[in-house]
Formats: C-alpha cells, sequence, structure tokens
C-alpha cells in the first residue's frame, strides 16, 4: 500500500514547489488544561488512542474548534478554548501530519465521501515542514487561500487515480461543510516532543479576556514578549467563538505579513 | 416568527462585574442569541443546559429575528441590570471608569457602550492593553510601600494661591484631595514607580507609550511641581486638557474620542493655564500622555480604596477598644460583687 501512496498521492505533492512561507503552529486546548500547561510551562504529549502512542496536536496556521464541544451553554470558565500560536521552529521533529483533523476523520465525519476501505494512513504526509508547504501551495496556491479554506485547484486537473486528492478536494468544497466545519481543511501536525512556552517560541496566544485579570497571566504574557488575542467569552452565542477566535488570529496573521 | 422567552442569565465569569450571556426558552429547549454588529438579533441557537448557576431575568416581552438583542451586566454587588445595547449603554457609561483596573474588562465595557476614557486613548492593539494590565497589577503594591495617599486639605487657608482656590471652585468644594506619597512631587512618585514596574518587567521598557511619558515627564509635571497643593481631580482634568489639545493639534481621528472636558471646564483652563508648556512641547506624545494619566488615575483609584480601608480599620478599631472598655467595666463590677 505504501508505494500506492507514494506514487498517486504524496509524489504529486513533493513534486510541487514551495510557493509561500511557512504559516505558525497552534495548539488549542480548553482552560482546563491551559492551567496544567502554564503549571509545567510545557506542552507535553499525552496518550491517543488512534495512534496507540503519546503525542501533542497541533494545526498548521488554523485554530480549529470544535463546534459541538462549543453548543453547551458553559457555566464554567473551566470550558472555554485557549490556543497557543507557535514559530514552527520550537517543533523540530514531526511525528506526522495530516491534511485535515485525524480525530474528526476517526468520528467517522468523511465517511459518505472516502471510499470504505480508505484508512486515515492514507493521507498521511511525508514528515517534514516543506511538504506541508507543497501541499498547501498545490491545494490553496497561498497562505490566505488556506487560512479562509478557499482551494486554488481546479477538481478537473487531479489526476484521475490520485483518489486521495479527489477526496480532499471534495470535503472542503462540500455543500453541507456545517456537518464538517473546519476541521476537514485544518492540517494536522502530530509530535511526541514537548514544547516550552518559556523558549520564546510562543508568538501569541488566544483566551478569554477573564483570564487576563490574573497577574500571573498577564506577567507571563508580558515577560515572554507573547501577543494577547482575547475574547469575550459572554454575550455571544457558545458557538459563535470559533468565528471569533479565527477572525482575530487573522487580523494578528494580517499584521505579521503571514497572510 | 417564532418567538423565544428570556429565561435568564448565566456566566462562566466568577468575577463581580461582567457581562452575562441570556438564555432563551422554547419548547422546553433552551436558545442563546445569535447577533449581528448593530446588536439585531438574526438567529437563536439551540444550547444545552447543564448544571449552570441561572441569574433570573426581569420580565421582557418575548423576542425573534430581527428584533434588538438583550443583554445582561452583574455588578460589583451582583445587581443584575438588562436590556438592549441602548438601555445598558447608558448605566455603563457611568460606570466605565470603575474599571480602569482592570483593562481587558475595560476594552470590553468600553467597546459596548462606545466611550473611550483619556486613560486609555490610543489603545489599539491588544498588546497596549496588556501593558496596562501589567502596570495596573503592580500599582497597589507600589502604593502600600510609597505611602500613596488622598491627603484632605483646608481651602480655606491664607496662603492659597490663586490656581488654588481657582481649583477649589471648580470642585464645588472648599476642600481638596491632594495625592500623596512619600516622594517629594507627583513627578518623582511618577519616575520611581515607572522604575518600579520595568524592574519588574524588563519588556515594559520596550514600548513607545512607556519611553515617551519618560522623556515627557518634566515638561508635563512642571505645572504641579510649583506647589503640592494640587487636588487629584484638578491634576488629571489638567493632563485631559494637554491631551485634548494635542490630539486636535495634532489632527488625530477623533470620531471615536470626544474632547473629554465640559466646555465650561475647558473656557477655565483656557484662562487659567494658558501657559502650560507642555501643549507645545514636541517631546508630549498623546500616547504617551494617555499612559501618565492612566497611571496617575491608578494612583488615585487605589488610594481611594485605602482611604476606604483605613477608614474601616480606625472604625474597628474603635469597636474593639469600645469591646476592650466594657469588657474592662464588666470585670470591675463583677470584682465589686
Amino acid at each position: 500500500m505504501e508505494e500506492v501512496r507514494e506514487q498517486y498521492y504524496k509524489k504529486y505533492i513533493s513534486d510541487q514547489e514551495i510557493k509561500s512561507s511557512l504559516m505558525p503552529l497552534v495548539h488549542m486546548c480548553d482552560c482546563y488544561t491551559f492551567r496544567q500547561i502554564f503549571t509545567t510551562k510545557k506542552i507535553l504529549p499525552t496518550d491517543c488512542k488512534v495512534f496507540k502512542k503519546k503525542l501533542a496536536y497541533y494545526f498548521y496556521g488554523r485554530p480549529s474548534y470544535r463546534v459541538s464541544d462549543a453548543c453547551e451553554a458553559s457555566g464554567s470558565i473551566s470550558m472555554f478554548p485557549v490556543c497557543f500560536i507557535i514559530d514552527p521552529q520550537q517543533l523540530d521533529k514531526i511525528e506526522n501530519a495530516y491534511p485535515f483533523d485525524t480525530g474528526a476523520f476517526q468520528a467517522g465525519l468523511f465517511e459518505s465521501y472516502f471510499h470504505k476501505e480508505s484508512s486515515v494512513f492514507d493521507f498521511e504526509f511525508v514528515q517534514e515542514y516543506d511538504f506541508i508547504n507543497k501541499f498547501v501551495g498545490y491545494f490553496y496556491g497561498s497562505n490566505k487561500n488556506y487560512y479562509d479554506g478557499v482551494t486554488a485547484i481546479d477538481k478537473g486537473s487531479i489526476p484521475t487515480f490520485a483518489f486521495e486528492l479527489q477526496y480532499l478536494h471534495q470535503i472542503i468544497n462540500a455543500d453541507n461543510f456545517e456537518k464538517f466545519d473546519d476541521r476537514c481543511q485544518t492540517l494536522e501536525i502530530q509530535t511526541a516532543d514537548e514544547v516550552n512556552i518559556t523558549a520564546g517560541g510562543v508568538m501569541a496566544m488566544v483566551l478569554p479576556a477573564a483570564l487576563m485579570n490574573e497577574p500571573a497571566i498577564s506577567s507571563f504574557l508580558m515577560d515572554y514578549d507573547i501577543h494577547p488575542i482575547t475574547y469575550t467569552s459572554t454575550r455571544c452565542s457558545p458557538s459563535a467563538l470559533t468565528s471569533v477566535i479565527i477572525a482575530e488570529v487573522r487580523k494578528f496573521y494580517e499584521e505579521g505579513k503571514v497572510i | 416568527m417564532a418567538k423565544y422567552k428570556l429565561y435568564g442569565f448565566c456566566s462562566p465569569s466568577q468575577t463581580s462585574h461582567t457581562f452575562l450571556t441570556p438564555l432563551f426558552k422554547k419548547d422546553d429547549r433552551y436558545y442563546t442569541q445569535v447577533i449581528d454588529d448593530k446588536y439585531i438579533v438574526f438567529k437563536f441557537e439551540e444550547v444545552v443546559r447543564s448544571e449552570i448557576r441561572i441569574f433570573e431575568a426581569g420580565d421582557y416581552p418575548e423576542i425573534g429575528c430581527g428584533d434588538y438583542a438583550l443583554f445582561g451586566f452583574s455588578d460589583q454587588d451582583h445587581e443584575i441590570y438588562s436590556g438592549t445595547q441602548n438601555d445598558l449603554k447608558h448605566y455603563l457609561r457611568s460606570k466605565v471608569k470603575d474599571y480602569i483596573d482592570k483593562p481587558f474588562f475595560y476594552k470590553d465595557v468600553s467597546g459596548f457602550c462606545e466611550k473611550i476614557l483619556p486613560e486609555f486613548y490610543g489603545c489599539e492593539s491588544s498588546k497596549d492593553y496588556l501593558i496596562r494590565q501589567v502596570i495596573s497589577n503592580l500599582i497597589p503594591d507600589f502604593v502600600e510601600r510609597l505611602n500613596v495617599r488622598l491627603e484632605k486639605e483646608d481651602g480655606k487657608r491664607k496662603t492659597l494661591s490663586e490656581i488654588y482656590k481657582w481649583q477649589a471652585l471648580l470642585n464645588k468644594n472648599e476642600s481638596i484631595f491632594r495625592l500623596a506619597s512619600e516622594q517629594d512631587s507627583l513627578k518623582d512618585t511618577y519616575l520611581e514607580f515607572v522604575s518600579f514596574a520595568t524592574e519588574k518587567h524588563k519588556n515594559l521598557i520596550k514600548y513607545k507609550s512607556i519611553s515617551e511619558s519618560l522623556e515627557m515627564a518634566d515638561v508635563v509635571f512642571t505645572h504641579f511641581s510649583e506647589s503640592n497643593l494640587f487636588d487629584y481631580t484638578h491634576i488629571r482634568n489638567n493632563l485631559i486638557y494637554i491631551l485634548d489639545k494635542k490630539i486636535i493639534g495634532n489632527k488625530e481621528d477623533i470620531s471615536h474620542y470626544k474632547p473629554k472636558l465640559s466646555k465650561q471646564v475647558r473656557k477655565e483652563y483656557a484662562q487659567h493655564a494658558d501657559n502650560l508648556s507642555a501643549i507645545n512641547s514636541s517631546k508630549v506624545t498623546t500616547g504617551g500622555l494617555s499612559l501618565i494619566i492612566y497611571i496617575t488615575s491608578r494612583f488615585t483609584q487605589e488610594a481611594k480604596k485605602r482611604n476606604v480601608r483605613d477608614g474601616h480599620e480606625g472604625s474597628s478599631k474603635r469597636m474593639v477598644r469600645r469591646l476592650a472598655e466594657t469588657n474592662r467595666m464588666h470585670t470591675i463590677e463583677a470584682k465589686k460583687k
């Protein structure tokens, strides 16, 4: 099977040219887990039932927040999302990378679009940033298009036997996009390494504004030169947070000319 | 069109003053409103109501899509204020100055009620608010260390200068409260604070507003160094007057910021304070000046808290003395028996 993957999936991507600069990595968690990260000052790999090893998960460039998790009128700030926007150089060793959220794949969200024999491993990337960058160039044309979920490639130009690339094109452009939310278009990067959040690689953090009243948090952001991106945890519907966070991170990227 | 009944408010925040999320009920299901940037509801989204504390709502008519959204706000005493953005706006405009110690909360309230304080003029990015948050966190400790306090001066003293009498008149009060500390002048207190803050957070010095405020401190505080007899409200008004003049002189965008002093006060300042060299000094920038206003206003806010606290301590000490006296009398009477 590896030979098929190599010939009809990875090769098409590897043959592309790099068109844009690397995007930051995004690690998402809730405030409950953030408290642990803040205490240890490390993003640590945890047991992954799917891949059966200790892994930490990152998204390439985009914050990806599960709408289904948000649809609860939460009585605690602990449930609200926090994301770390990290310089990719902080993560030397990529264990695996995929063109979508593997959790969504395992939950069967994409099954009506993929062949029943399809495995998540059919979509595995080469574990290099260059490969990820080439995929973004090939499929989206630019970092901005990737961030906006707009494919630049014409479906007709995807080779006939490149089924995996066709599936990806289909789910990203599906009419009932809301079913998948943004998890179908967010590249996932896994690592077995820990990331020290005081090593200077955290560029920005998205967090509920209520957390900023905590002196330890504001001091941490100031002392490690981390740009705060805050959102209000009340007034709007819980699911509206997704678009609020994506819009706020977009502003940060635009200022930094990432997109 | 479907209508939804306001069921109550909930908040994930444990702080005393916070915006609340309105929860609506229809056919035994719970919903939150989804609103546009004009505060109009464009849809209702079902939510799972887990075990959360619900604050009771007043009796509101049912609302539907296209209606004005409803908002809730819980204040320091956990009193709940609710209504449309327009209803709440006026209440929050009167309260926003109380939140300067929590810059990110201030930002939220300020955006909602469309009022920008001079303390935050020029704050655009979250980094600007972070600078103020970090500074704000340090002020209670600094105020204790340097004994920053509000001291009452009697306005009837014969030695008072004209400007002193004038500010007492403006305050409509013969007493003035001066912002005092262990330092000789307000300028020294300010410089000592910036030194204290940049020692604690070395990154602070990198920010333009901090370095600009240091460069302009001489010019800005000169006016107050002639005498220590300045009321804290006069200091703030004076700094705001300079800020407003600078903003207008620089032709900066004031579509969101309105000059803060009333016409009458501005007129008085124009007559009495024309000699303020800061207005014409190129060293004085609006960003640096706004930061100086922020820090001095925070000194005042903390000094007021200290005054209240010390007042309470005073009364509780008196109460302890009275109790001790009563106990002593009881003991004496018991011995007599």
